[in-house]
Order: structure tokens, then C-alpha cells, then sequence
């Protein structure tokens, strides 16, 4: 196959069940939503303002779930090199960034109400933040780094720190008791709540598969095309002259 | 604000973010095909 060839070579496009599996998730959020407001009574002391819940807790474990991804593809390119898994840790990071915002501004729309105020340097809002920064800077460093090689490297490197904030900011509601109430899980849960939380986790966990699926297809293809101009412009340089043409200039005589 | 409108607000917020991303990463596959093409 020529270099020619090779130019036309399409795209990688993305896989067929993509597309479904994303109405299907979306159509999961909704339903999952629409079953936990309309079967868990008001919450004896925090009435409806409990319904949040079903939205912030799984944008948090989704989160959470991203950047575990992110330190297994990030630890995987340092041992293998591949750049696919440099490209899947990189997706998992964008979504997981995506969905800690979401949870740190809906947890601000949750604390107005109960605690009085939209924000509060609280252990865990403020270790959510950090997981926050620290990922706004991996995205950062992968858009000024334009050699391949050296952002995988170094962005395998902030994942995998990263990440290892993780346990802290799940930890922090028990290591530092401040504001922010015991982690929400359904064995800490009134059975009410447990299934609408269940349901929602998992809608928000098929939302998270196709977000990191979509991302990391469309990285791939970016890749593929930023890879066939390189190749096109390598074939337009013109060619260095060749060596034994250059004559070598004389000393002079003296 | 009542406390209806927090929960209101929160729906609102959660459904703007994950739509707005669906697009945007749709927006960006579009561009990829149309420079392919």
C-alpha cells in the first residue's frame, strides 16, 4: 500500500451500538428520576429537599468511577505504552471532571436550604474541589502538551495522583466530621429511599459508559485524521538534497 | 424559595450538564466527519 492509499483511509467511525445505548441511557436517567420522586415519601426532616439526592449521589459515584478508570488506564500506558489506553484515561478524566462539577453545584443547590449557605470550606466540598482542580489541570496539561509521548506520560502521571485523592474525599465525612452529613449508601439509607437511589445510580452508570465510550471514539478519530495530515505534509516537503551533492568548500590556498 | 424549587433547580441543573455534553461531544464527532469528507 502506498502513502496515497493510506491518505484516503477513512476515519475510524464510531461503533453501532453506541448510538442506541445512548438513547437507552438517557431514557434510563429519565425513567429511574421519575420512579424515585414518585415512590420515596418526604424525607421527616428534610421533606422534598431529599430528592436530590437521586441526582447527587450518582453524579458523585459516577465521578468516582471515572477517575478509578483514569488510574487504570493511566497505570496501564505506563506499563504498556499503547495510546489507546492514554486516550481512555484521558475521557475517563474529561466525564469524571464533568461530573464532579455537577456534584459539587448540586450539592451547593442541596446546602443553601439545609446548612444556610451555597458554600462552605466543609472537608468534604473542600476536598471535592481539590479532585475538581486536580483534573481541571490533567485536561490543561493534555491541550499545551503537543508532543504525544511526553503529555501520555506526564498526564498518566497527574491521573494517577489524581485519583488517589479519591479514597480521601470519600473518606473525609469520617475522618474530619464537619458539616457534611455520613456518606449516603443503601445500608445507611431508610428503606424508602434505597431502591430510587439504586435505580439512579445505575441510570447515571450506563450515562457514564456512553460518555467515556463517545469521548474516547471521538479521540480516536481526532487522532486519525491529525495523524493522516502529518502524513500528507510530509509528502508535500520537498526533499533535503542529497549529501554527496553538498561539495565540501576548499581551504583556501595561502 | 421554597424547597420544591431547590429540588426543581437541581433536576434543571443535572439535565442542562449531561445534555449540553451529549451535544458537545456530538458537535465535535460531526466536525471530525465533515473535515473527513
Amino acid at each position: 500500500m502506498n502513502s496515497h492509499e493510506d491518505d484516503r483511509t477513512p476515519v475510524p467511525s464510531m461503533p453501532r451500538w453506541l448510538t442506541p445505548f445512548g438513547i437507552a441511557a438517557f431514557a434510563a436517567v429519565v425513567l429511574a428520576q421519575l420512579t424515585a420522586i414518585a415512590t420515596s415519601p418526604a424525607d421527616r426532616d428534610m421533606g422534598h429537599l431529599q430528592k436530590i439526592m437521586y441526582v447527587h449521589v450518582p453524579a458523585a459515584w459516577s465521578a468516582f468511577i471515572c477517575f478509578a478508570v483514569v488510574l487504570y488506564a493511566s497505570a496501564r500506558y505506563l506499563w504498556r505504552r499503547s495510546w489507546r489506553d492514554d486516550l481512555l484515561a484521558a475521557a475517563a478524566a474529561e466525564v469524571g471532571a464533568v461530573f464532579t462539577a455537577l456534584t459539587l453545584a448540586l450539592g451547593s443547590i442541596w446546602g443553601k436550604p439545609t446548612w444556610g449557605v451555597w458554600w462552605t470550606w466543609d472537608a468534604r466540598l473542600t476536598s471535592t474541589a481539590v479532585l475538581l482542580m486536580v483534573f481541571l489541570g490533567y485536561l490543561t496539561l493534555r491541550a499545551v502538551t503537543d508532543d504525544e509521548q511526553r503529555r501520555a506520560r506526564w498526564s498518566a502521571a497527574v491521573g494517577i495522583l489524581g485519583a488517589l485523592n479519591v479514597p480521601i474525599v470519600y473518606m473525609s465525612v469520617q475522618w474530619w466530621r464537619t458539616l457534611h452529613q455520613l456518606q449516603s449508601s443503601p445500608r445507611t439509607l431508610a428503606p424508602a429511599y434505597t431502591q430510587g437511589l439504586r435505580i439512579n445510580a445505575l441510570a447515571f452508570l450506563l450515562l457514564l459508559v456512553y460518555f467515556v465510550a463517545r469521548r474516547y471514539y471521538v479521540s480516536r478519530a481526532a487522532r486519525a485524521v491529525a495523524e493522516r495530515a502529518e502524513r500528507v505534509a510530509l509528502d508535500f516537503d520537498p526533499a533535503p538534497p542529497p549529501v554527496a551533492a553538498v561539495r565540501p568548500v576548499e581551504a583556501p590556498h595561502v | 424559595m421554597s424547597d420544591v424549587s431547590y429540588v426543581v433547580a437541581a433536576y434543571a441543573l443535572t439535565w442542562v450538564v449531561i445534555l449540553a455534553y451529549a451535544l458537545a461531544l456530538r458537535a465535535q464527532a460531526r466536525r471530525l466527519t465533515e473535515n473527513d469528507s
